[in-house]
């Protein structure tokens, strides 16, 4: 099969690949340029282990040939914050336990990053529904909505609402 | 994953003439393609990728709803069209996967993926929805109804494509529902889902139009045609609509899988049936307003 | 020494957790490694009478093939040595492996691998445990398909029945789980200048897997590493050997690092899942509520090889009777052969099963003699002093106190108002 050069842009960074056809992009972004903080649990949409956004949604990378993800913006846990400076929501994460293996951290994560980007202040429900394509098998989800909760809170402090 | 071609055409007529190749298949969200691929369900040697041809948009005019195509659930959730025009077609977009599939999954790959439980199926027959195919000969309407031919089968023929979905705004008086049994909430394919739509007259009382539609209970989404007779032209009650939910259940052909079991289907078809109508019958009396 | 009970202390490892730098299983690369994949049963019982590779290892990219003859110690288990690590005459369930590939790219091990010619007899197969205990039920190890019975013996059963007023019987049943971490197996082995050999894996229990791979493998265990990784979930599916073996075997043959991941496929299939247990109760009880008497026939199922199931059995078997006083106890486990996937640690490791039937034939029992659930388990409770059927005496036993605070913190019989929008 002919392989194509594409051109990725990845938390802000471009990089030019070659790719084949039926490359998906969580192989391309784990495999090839090394970004294996995106996880892949089941390669069939179910787990949401494999979450990135694209173009600030959440989508499925182990669904999408990396053809299709051309002059998009995408964001990978790498991309969410780093050690030295955590993102509110890896804050809130590690300080309401809200990781046991931490396999589905980086798919959580940014399935409620897309959330609180376009809600700040989500409710329970809406925080449930966001994450409800992302499976947890240990932590039983309550300390992953409390942590949600935790990072909207810290992140609206000071602008003005409660 | 096997290995394949790959376009992405940015105009139908180049889409159509690629999908006359042989072993060519239209790649929409690839929610289902790419399953069937990675399984070897398909082998298809090429991918012609829709996602260039201009098919993404909710446009209203002369009292026509035409979604493209390629539309996603989240961009139906998100349109103000859908959510006031056509508000069971939200209700099911909303049940659809999770918001990873809904931002993939199109309206019109859900369609011709023509299974039996496609979400957006049902709300779609009661609106009496029409689909616009375009092909080498040109463009057809085709009535939803006649779309779906079998289970995974549709009324496309090779080198197709499904291009528009098209429903008429209703009218005053309607109210209409969708409800959906999953065994879970979310990520989970229906064990039975329900739409149903009901048209008052001017005495808030006669029913006018009325469609039911169900879904996973028969080889394919469909009418319940005899349910709907009890109603049509009658005063609606709510021992009407309790005769309609049975005539429901009874005129469906439901199977046990790994799901549920023909029993449990055809019981909670009636449940889901008289639910729903009853919500519909409500909204059209102005008691309640979508998605309440 | 810091002080740390009632501290919320944070995970040392979070923050690598979070920002998507820990090293997982799937996660692990060498340069230059090879991709492994595992040829498994198309049937679920069947005799082998063809397996050649040929077309496989001649396929460009194909670095190795390795099957039974490969094996220097072909035989596993932890109770009992009855698992081949490759298939050698026979198949057992529908996971069982029966070559294992290692090729450059996953996309060629993969291809390999529909390039393996097998041909089978099938042989009938048996999915239910009660109908394989039946004498004339196909074989699915030697003569017998029982391949433990665990007993427990305490006070005289018959005596029990005898002072009983009332005999309660009930069958319960409990399904076959799958752990499915979100993290599937995944390992990688590689073999140093000097045959050291290096697995680096998302596993449990290091140690055992290194022991058993120094039988599998004929190498003393100084010379094996086993390395965890971060691991994706294990809840007890990661406790045994699983792939580790055929790595360290195709490393040692190529010189090369290998690595294998399952697929969530290959995990339901042939990784271990909880055994489905089929448990029959009988007890005997005085009209006050006063147990006498139970009898417990427990079926545990399980499927092809041993396994943990033995051990997990074993377990069940001690928690058999409940956490109850019962003077006359009877308790027989049965370890069952089926051609199902093969039962292994799962959390609770046997009990949860039987807390499961335990707990529904006691309120069976309540409700016969018409007490109430709460004032009947309260009566019959472990206490300081009392005896398990194994003989085991308890001490420090906090049962009927934490019974009565959780009825208290769950408002147990409290009008429970139900709010739709709660929900
Ligand atoms: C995790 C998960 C959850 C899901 N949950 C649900 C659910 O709750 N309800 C539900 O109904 N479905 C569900 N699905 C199934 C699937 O997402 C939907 O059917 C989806 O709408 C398919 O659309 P797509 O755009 O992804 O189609 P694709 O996978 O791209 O295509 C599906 C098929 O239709 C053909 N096709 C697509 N578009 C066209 C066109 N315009 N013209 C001609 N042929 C075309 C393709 O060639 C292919 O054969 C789920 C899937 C996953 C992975
Ligand atoms: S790996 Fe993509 S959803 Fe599980
Ligand atoms: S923390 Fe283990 S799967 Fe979520």
């Amino acid at each position: 099969m002919i392989e194509r050069q594409i051109e990725l842009r990845v938390n802000g960074q471009s990089f030019t690949i070659l790719v084949k056809p039926q490359d998906l992009l969580v192989d391309v972004l784990r495999d090839q340029l090394g970004f294996t903080g995106t996880k892949k649990g089941c390669g069939t949409g179910e787990c949401g282990a494999c979450t990135i956004l694209l173009d600030g949604k959440p989508v499925n990378s182990c669904l999408m040939p990396a053809l299709r993800a051309r002059n998009k913006d995408i964001i990978t846990i790498e991309g969410l914050g780093t050690p030295e400076h955590l993102h509110p929501l890896q804050q809130a994460f590690i300080e309401n336990a809200a990781v046991q293996c931490g396999f589905c951290a980086p798919g959580m994560l940014l399935s409620a990053k897309a959330l609180l980007d376009a809600n700040s202040h989500p409710t329970e429900t809406e925080i449930r529904q966001a994450i409800s394509g992302n499976l947890c098998r240990c932590t039983g989800y309550a300390k992953i909505v409390q942590a949600v909760k935790a990072a909207a809170q810290a992140m609206t402090q000071g602008d003005g609402n409660p | 994953m096997p290995s394949f071609e790959y376009s992405t055409p940015t105009t139908v007529d180049q889409a159509i003439a690629l999908l006359n190749q042989s072993g060519a298949s239209a790649l929409a969200g690839g929610t289902d393609l790419l399953i069937h691929l990675r399984a070897g369900i398909v082998a298809p040697k090429q991918l012609v990728d829709l996602s260039a041809l201009d098919l993404n948009y909710v446009r209203k005019d002369d009292g026509i709803i035409r979604i493209g195509a390629m539309t996603t659930f989240a961009e139906i959730l998100d349109s103000d069209v859908v959510r006031r025009d056509l508000p069971c077609l939200a209700e099911s977009a909303a049940e659809i996967g999770a918001v990873q599939t809904r931002n993939m999954a199109t309206l019109g790959g859900n369609l011709c993926s023509a299974v039996p439980s496609a979400d957006s199926a049902p709300p779609l027959l009661v609106y009496d929805a029409r689909v616009k195919i375009a092909g080498s000969d040109g463009e057809r309407l085709v009535p939803l109804e006649q779309f779906f031919v079998g289970p995974k089968k549709n009324a496309l023929k090779p080198g197709e494509l499904l291009i528009e979905i098209q429903a008429s705004v209703p009218l005053p008086r309607t109210g209409a529902r969708f409800l959906k049994l999953g065994r879970r909430k979310a990520m989970s394919l229906a064990v039975v889902n329900v739409a149903a739509r009901l048209t008052l007259g001017q005495d808030h009382r006669r029913v006018e139009n009325v469609r039911i539609a169900l879904g996973a209970v028969a080889p394919t989404p469909r009418r319940a045609k005899r349910a709907e007779s009890v109603l049509q032209g009658s005063d609606v009650s709510e021992s009407l609509i309790d005769r309609a939910a049975r005539a429901a259940a009874d005129e469906i052909a439901p199977i046990s899988d790994l799901r549920a079991t023909a029993t449990f289907r055809r019981e909670s078809s009636r449940v889901l049936v008289k639910r729903a109508l009853t919500h519909a019958w409500q909204m059209a009396t102005g008691e309640t307003k979508p998605n309440d | 020494m810091t002080h740390v009970i009632g501290q919320r202390i944070p995970r040392h490892d979070a923050i690598l957790q979070v920002t998507g730098k820990a090293e997982y299983g799937i996660d692990l690369a060498r340069r230059g490694m090879l991709h492994a994949k595992v040829l498994r049963s198309a049937l679920p019982h069947a005799k082998l009478l063809k397996l050649d590779t040929t077309r496989a290892r001649n396929l460009p990219g194909v670095a190795a093939v390795i099957t039974a003859a490969d094996v220097p110690n072909n035989r596993f288990g932890f109770t009992h040595l009855d698992q081949p690590l490759l298939a050698e005459d026979k198949v057992r369930y529908r996971g069982d492996a029966i070559a294992a590939i290692a090729a450059d790219s996953l996309k060629t091990a993969e291809e390999a691998l529909r390039l393996i010619d097998v041909e089978y007899e099938p042989l009938p197969g048996i999915f239910d445990p009660v109908q394989a205990m039946e004498p004339d039920a196909p074989k699915i190890h030697g003569e017998s398909n029982i391949a433990s019975h665990i007993k427990i013996r305490y006070g005289d059963i018959e005596l029990g029945w005898s002072r009983s007023d009332e005999i309660v019987e009930d069958t319960l049943t409990t399904q076959m789980i799958e752990h499915a971490s979100i993290e599937p197996h995944a390992a990688l082995a590689e073999v140093d200048g000097r045959g050291m050999v290096t697995v680096h894996s998302s596993v449990q229990r290091p140690f055992l897997i290194a022991t058993d791979l120094s039988k599998i493998l004929k190498i003393p265990l100084n010379r094996i590493r086993v390395v965890v990784t971060a691991v994706g979930g294990g809840f007890g599916g990661k406790n045994e050997i699983t792939m580790e073996p055929y790595i360290c075997l195709l490393a040692l043959k190529t010189g090369k690092p290998v690595k294998l991941v399952y697929t969530r496929e290959e995990e339901f299939q042939a990784t271990t899942v909880r055994h489905p247990y089929i448990v029959k109760y009988k007890s005997g009880v005085k009209k006050d509520g006063t147990l006498v008497a139970r009898q417990a026939r427990i079926v545990s199922d399980a499927g092809a090889y041993v396994s943990w199931g033995e051990s997990t059995l074993s377990k069940a078997c001690i928690h058999g009777a409940g956490p109850y006083r019962i003077p006359n106890v009877k308790i027989d486990g049965y370890l069952v052969y089926t051609n199902n996937s093969i039962g292994g640690a799962m959390r609770g490791f046997g009990v949860p099963q039987l807390g499961f039937a335990h707990e529904v034939h006691t309120d069976h029992i309540a409700e016969k003699l018409g007490i109430d659930p709460l004032e009947f388990r309260l009566k019959n409770a472990l206490v300081d002093g009392s005896s398990l059927p194994t003989g085991q005496v308890l001490e420090s036993v906090p049962l009927k106190e934490t019974m009565r605070q959780a009825v208290q913190l769950i408002g147990w019989k409290k009008e429970v108002a139900w709010d739709e929008k709660a929900r």
